[in-house]
């Protein structure tokens, strides 16, 4: 499983950042799932962890517990999936230039302020859900607790 | 009312951002964490003897905040007898505590949340963290006692050296692995919302039943 689908989705992440940080003008250099910079050598290695797919799976798993419809679920995930893997995008490329600015700013934003984005990110995107889900005859239970 | 509700989940939402802004970079920056750890440190060297009676007998922590972990395996080979040590590094540890400000931003961003919940929301992410940390230390040992490489993370591999001690078998060997591989990547950011829910249902179901009241208009 991992090296069959999370390794080349990784490698398409890190081309796709490089692709991304070249487009106005930057400089990056793709190596499977590393994006280096060719003239001070800062590099980037994603790892598992870095994919977004476990953030993606957890908020699958919100929505699968919640009564809707499959097709709805099904534009659930597909709206989820773009929101949270766009992000990641976004983290990849400002961990790229953040890195090579200050390493202790990088591993604040790695390991705190971007997991915790991302995460806040799933639970917009589930809340939005919610809400985007035609209204139903709410229960008597959940009247009460509003 | 419906616009009392139509505002709830905003309020809410921007609550929360305000608290991660306040709190993330003081739990970083102001040395929260260190604290926190601090006590995690000393869970963990009063209980996880008793957990891996012959894997971990003492730990202690380094000048560098980094967990200095004596396990009870004998180094193969060495003479006085040595027993193996593995750390677990500073960075790995700030990453195992990054739960407690998403949970305090979320309890305190919910109406109805009192310092009691606050409390036992600490408490449980603190035992849910040692349990997490529990889990790295014991797939440490299985890379250590099998002397490969852990099939999960390219980054844990074992020492140079070989140490005494049963192998594990192949499932255990993977499972250590995989609850390493939850520790790493899944508890440190599901545990908050997780505790949140758990605590706060009235204020969850609210923040549901404002999202979709919302459509009704």
């Amino acid at each position: 499983m991992g090296d069959h689908v999370v390794t080349p989705f990784i490698a398409f992440l890190a081309w796709l950042s490089g692709a991304l940080v070249r487009l106005p003008g930057g400089l990056a250099e793709v190596t499977d799932t590393i994006i280096r910079h060719p003239l001070n050598g800062f590099a980037i290695k994603i790892a598992y962890g870095c994919s977004g797919l476990e953030a993606f799976i957890l908020l699958a798993a919100a929505m699968m517990a919640y009564p809707a419809t499959w097709p709805q679920r099904a534009l659930g995930w597909s709206a989820g999936a773009v929101a949270i893997m766009s992000l990641n995008v976004v983290r990849v490329i400002s961990l790229y230039y953040i890195g090579q600015y200050s390493r202790a700013w990088f591993d604040w934003a790695h390991l705190y302020a971007w997991d915790v984005l991302i995460m806040i990110d799933g639970m917009v995107v589930f809340f939005l859900w919610i809400r985007w889900l035609p209204p139903r005859r709410l229960s008597g239970h959940v009247c009460k607790a509003s | 009312m419906s616009a009392k509700r139509h505002d709830f989940f905003r309020l809410w939402l921007i609550l929360l951002i305000l608290l991660l802004v306040t709190l993330y970079p003081a739990w970083w920056w102001l040395g929260g964490a260190e604290w926190v750890l601090r006590g995690l440190r000393l869970m963990a060297n009063t209980l996880l003897p008793h957990f891996f009676s012959q894997g971990i007998s003492e730990v202690t922590l380094q000048a560098n905040q980094s967990w200095k972990v004596l396990t009870g395996l004998n180094v193969e080979g060495s003479h006085p007898a040595e027993t193996a040590v593995f750390f677990v590094t500073k960075e790995y540890l700030l990453r195992a505590v990054m739960g407690f400000p998403l949970l305090w931003a979320l309890l305190l961003a919910t109406p109805g949340s009192g310092l009691k919940r606050l409390a036992w929301g600490t408490l449980l992410l603190g035992l849910i963290t040692l349990l997490g940390l529990a889990g790295h230390m014991w797939a440490t040992i299985g890379v250590m006692v099998n002397h490969q490489p852990s099939s999960i993370d390219e980054n844990l591999v074992p020492p140079p050296y070989r140490v005494s001690g049963v192998p594990y078998s192949e499932w255990l060997f993977h499972l250590s692995g995989f609850a390493h591989y939850l520790e790493a990547v899944i508890v440190p950011i599901i545990a908050p919302v997780l505790i949140w829910v758990l605590l706060c249902p009235r204020g969850v179901m609210r923040l549901v039943v404002s999202v979709r009241r919302r459509i009704r208009r």
